[in-house]
């Protein structure tokens, strides 16, 4: 049902556009000029060792920062001075890899604030019921009276998924959702997914659980130092000897 | 919309309001509503507190600045430029509303500000305020400036009748508009800002926005007050004004009462001036600020989370807190001891024991508090 409101908007741009996105801090180089395309309806896997600029890529694109140089585009649309509440407003959410949820705030009410201030921005009374029907979506229905501290990680990180869910994104920027969960509840956040993305969100996803990520992604972008490294189909990617040796040549399946 | 609240704070405004036409019938000392003003002047005070630093979670000591802005403008305006005191107290509460969405422009434009650095700022620009009003002839020049009585229509009573709705005014405006402000966007905007900042803004919170509004209000409410205040001070000097009585007792009321709702700074502001004034009518002197200060800490370490919050999570509790008020009144009263405020004194201490006794509600359910933190009463803010 989130999305009911995500139009596939026709229009000849795709949905985001990096181009040559470089980001300094000091004198290190988090992104290295990348440049990205992901079309409506598209969900994108965006892998990569540590430190190779995933997360800073993320947070660029939320608006949460600025890139040093380079432009991003949402719809035609320059973007990358925005701040992150305007980005919201146009239909860009992320989660977290570690829950932040609203400390005070019930299950119900934490999803409520998203439904009121996000792309919508419902009224009060509207919000509390919508937020319901995303809790729904998630799985959370049960624990919509409960307090952040009350519910399990596997339960904060459905959470925070549907509270960005519930801002009614375009884009859904999902940032390791499925670290730290055992084999069941990856199957079942998986299943959540999947039925965000037929309901026709685009997903830009960080992750580092490879079967969820070759399970959900058409597309899947490799980073490595801040520079794109692949980007094509899952089997192509997974083949290209270049991705093997930045992934397995250093590292072993760490997770970032 | 809690229309049930809002017709009550509607109804009790208007019956305090009649209040002081009670007095020719039944002969009650004027002191009842001198005591009354105070306790309206710390309502208005601990709200417009709370509004930028309970529900944004902003804690700021700048509350004496606002006050004392408002006391300068109102007693300077109408004795040195001779404008008329009801038209002073707009413009008092205009320039306090000006001067925090400076402060505010300056400290929300820098995500750094927050925490304690916030709380320092706030507190300098109370200092900053002290040493203009100590240096400008115009403001003051260290000379002290008297109050006189304004002129007033005669319809509006004794000169207490009127300090009193002025005051009563002031407070009802303040509450009124934190209720208001906590059944709105802008007060759920600012809850979400005191649990996750960054968080708020990437689900579309407008924060610079909310914290501009929130503190100009905040500031527009203090100096407000503090223009109506400049009548019941009579003599203004910069150290009287512009002391730490002010921007620390605010701060105690609304942590004691709860700064999660409305009522909390209510209850906060009753509860601690009528403490207050029991010990400083107890003989003991400056000892009585020594207690103060030790029950103070004491109600903070065992009820951080603030009254409001144990008598909502606690309905027997709080039913028996307030069976124990009536009853502790009634025995001060029979027994005689003191006048009529010492009663409640005696009431409102024994049922705010009542409420603290036992574990807080929904035992460390909430967070440890990063703002109590910040405000000094120990450890470091923990995340």
């Amino acid at each position: 049902m989130s999305a009911v409101s995500t139009s596939p908007a026709p229009s000849v741009a795709p949905l985001l556009e990096c181009t040559d996105v470089e980001k300094r801090f000091g004198g290190v180089r988090a992104l290295a000029g990348v440049s990205l395309t992901i079309s409506h309806g598209e969900s994108v896997g965006l892998v990569g060792p540590n430190g190779s600029g995933k997360s800073t890529l993320i947070s660029i694109l939320c608006g949460a920062q600025r890139p040093t140089a380079g432009a991003v585009r949402l719809d035609g649309r320059r973007v990358d001075r925005l701040d992150p509440h305007e980005l919201s407003h146009l239909g860009v959410a992320r989660t977290h890899q570690i829950p932040k949820p609203f400390a005070s705030m019930t299950v119900r009410d934490n999803v409520a604030v998203a439904c009121m201030f996000g792309r919508v921005g419902q009224t009060l009374a509207e919000a509390r019921s919508s937020a319901e029907e995303h809790l729904d979506v998630v799985g959370l229905a049960a624990q919509a009276d409960a307090l952040p501290h009350e519910i399990n990680l596997h339960q904060r990180q459905l959470l925070e998924l549907g509270r960005a869910l519930a801002t009614r994104p375009t884009l859904l920027l999902l940032d390791e959702v499925l670290a730290g969960l055992n084999p069941a509840e990856v199957d079942e956040a998986l299943g959540v997914l999947r039925s965000i993305r037929e309901g026709g969100t685009t997903i830009l996803m960080v992750e580092h659980v490879m079967r969820a990520v070759m399970g959900l992604a058409e597309r899947i972008v490799v980073l490595d130092q801040g520079k794109k490294l692949a980007d094509d189909v899952p089997d192509v990617v997974m083949n290209d000897p270049a991705v093997a040796e930045a992934y397995l040549g250093r590292e072993h399946g760490a997770r970032g | 919309m809690r229309y049930g609240q809002l017709t009550a704070i509607l109804a009790v405004t208007a019956a305090l309001a009649f209040v002081p036409n009670l007095q020719d019938a039944t002969g009650f000392p004027v002191f009842y509503l001198v005591y009354a003003y105070f306790v309206f002047f710390w309502i208005a005070q601990s709200t417009s507190w709370n509004i930028l630093s309970g529900y944004s979670g902003y804690f700021s000591f700048g509350q004496g600045a606002f006050y004392g802005l408002g006391v300068y403008a109102a007693a300077d305006l109408m004795s040195r430029e001779g404008v008329d005191y009801f038209v002073t107290i707009p413009i008092a509460g205009v320039l306090g509303g000006l001067l925090a969405a400076g402060v505010g422009a300056l400290a929300f434009r820098l995500g750094s500000l927050r925490g304690e650095i916030f709380a320092l700022l706030t507190l300098a620009v109370t200092f900053t305020l002290s040493a203009i009003a100590q240096l400008s002839t115009w403001v003051d020049g260290g000379q002290g400036i008297p109050v006189q009585i304004p002129e007033y229509p005669a319809f509006l009573g004794e000169y207490q009748d009127l300090v009193y709705r002025l005051g009563l005014a002031v407070a009802a405006l303040a509450v009124l508009t934190a209720f208001l402000i906590q059944n709105s966007r802008l007060g759920w905007g600012l809850f979400a800002i005191r649990d996750e900042e960054d968080v708020a803004e990437e689900l579309g919170v407008p924060t610079f926005r909310h914290k501009m509004i929130a503190i100009t209000i905040s500031g527009f409410l203090g100096a407000l007050s503090g223009a109506v205040a400049a009548l019941q001070v009579g003599y203004l000097t910069p150290e009287g004004v512009f002391n730490l009585t002010v921007p620390l007792l605010v701060v105690v009321m609304a942590v004691l009462g709860g700064r999660r709702h409305w009522l909390g700074p209510i209850i906060g502001a009753v509860v601690i001036y009528s403490l207050q004034e029991r010990l400083t009518n107890s003989g003991l002197g400056d000892w009585g600020q020594v207690v103060l200060g030790g029950i103070l800490v004491f109600m903070i370490l065992f009820a951080p989370e603030g009254l409001y919050e144990r008598i909502v999570d606690r309905p027997r509790r709080a039913v028996a807190a307030g069976i124990t008020l009536v009853v502790a009144t009634a025995f001060a009263g029979v027994i005689g001891w003191g006048i009529a405020t010492d009663w409640l004194s005696t009431g409102l201490i024994a049922a705010t024991l009542v409420l603290l006794v036992g574990r807080p509600p929904g035992h460390a359910r909430r967070r440890p508090h990063r703002e109590l933190a910040a405000a000094g009463t120990g450890g470091v803010a923990s995340s």
